[in-house]
């Protein structure tokens, strides 16, 4: 069982929460996932006073430390999920990407970097069954 | 002195904001050097490019990077790219200022609370330049 740090948007777009959700779900079945949170259809997306986003950040970081490897979904641009990335990058942890390259033109810092793992995709179904299949590996 | 600014802004995340990038990187140059002054060019291709040309990409970013004095983002528009290089640059230990339209953007929280980011946070294109300025005099 590892400790999995999932990433998706949160203040730049919830457009696909509920991806992120069944994303979750599916990690969950024999994982530990550290950011349950960002799967809440419901979660607050304002910024919050300069002492409650530190916290926050403080947080981030802590789960960034303990995790074994991080999980995002990439189609939407989020300033914060590029940075947990290059966090995790920097740390030495496996770092896999979802994306669907028909919504989306994937960053070339991330597109042109050896270091990170690429699932391009098309549809929900192909990036459940992919993501399945990285789960049976770890 | 003049400052060698990697300059960071949106490319494939959304070009909406490209003039504004143009005109921060023209007050830039007034004084210092800007080594990323594609970021500003309207007509910048934002597809995706075949794996040699993306690589060439990323590794002509890192070296920037390396090279700069300092960072100066716009992070109006979410991009993931832009959250990539800001955090590479605290670990190379470089100056990161980060531009953002409060009135138009949440900006993450990976930002908002990381103390190593001086958070420029403005209302409108005025605003940001005077803003702009005022940063400009004190790097020199």
């Amino acid at each position: 069982m590892k400790a999995i740090y999932f990433c998706g948007s949160i203040r730049g777009g919830r457009e696909n929460a509920t991806t992120y959700q069944k994303m979750i779900q599916h990690i969950q079945q024999n994982h530990n996932v550290l950011t349950e949170h960002i799967g809440n259809t419901n979660l607050n997306t304002n910024e919050q006073t300069y002492d409650k986003d530190k916290h926050i950040y403080t947080t981030d970081i802590n789960l960034l430390n303990q995790a074994d490897l991080l999980i995002a979904e990439c189609t939407i641009p989020s300033l914060g999920v590029g940075y947990e990335l290059c966090y995790l990058e920097q740390k030495g942890k496996p770092v896999h990407i979802f994306y669907n390259p028909t919504k989306c033109n994937l960053s070339a810092m991330i597109k042109g970097n050896n270091y990170f793992h690429l699932y391009p995709y098309t549809n929900e179904e192909e990036l459940l069954t992919l993501l399945d299949e990285l789960l049976k590996t770890l | 002195m003049k400052k060698k600014i990697y300059y960071a802004a949106s490319i494939r995340g959304g070009r909406q904001d490209a003039f504004l990038y143009r005109r921060m990187i023209e007050k830039l140059k007034q004084h210092h050097q800007v080594l990323t002054e594609e970021a500003g060019n309207i007509f910048l291709c934002t597809d995706e490019q075949k794996h040699e040309y993306e690589a060439e990409i990323y590794q002509r970013g890192m070296d920037r990077l390396q090279e700069s004095d300092l960072i100066i983002a716009e992070c109006t528009n979410a991009s993931i790219g832009v959250g990539y290089e800001l955090c590479l640059g605290e670990q190379l230990k470089k100056e990161i200022h980060v531009f953002y339209d409060q009135s138009r953007s949440n900006l993450s929280v990976m930002i908002l609370g990381n103390k190593h980011c001086k958070i420029h946070p403005y209302n409108g294109e005025k605003d940001l330049m005077s803003k702009l300025d005022d940063l400009l005099v004190t790097i020199g």
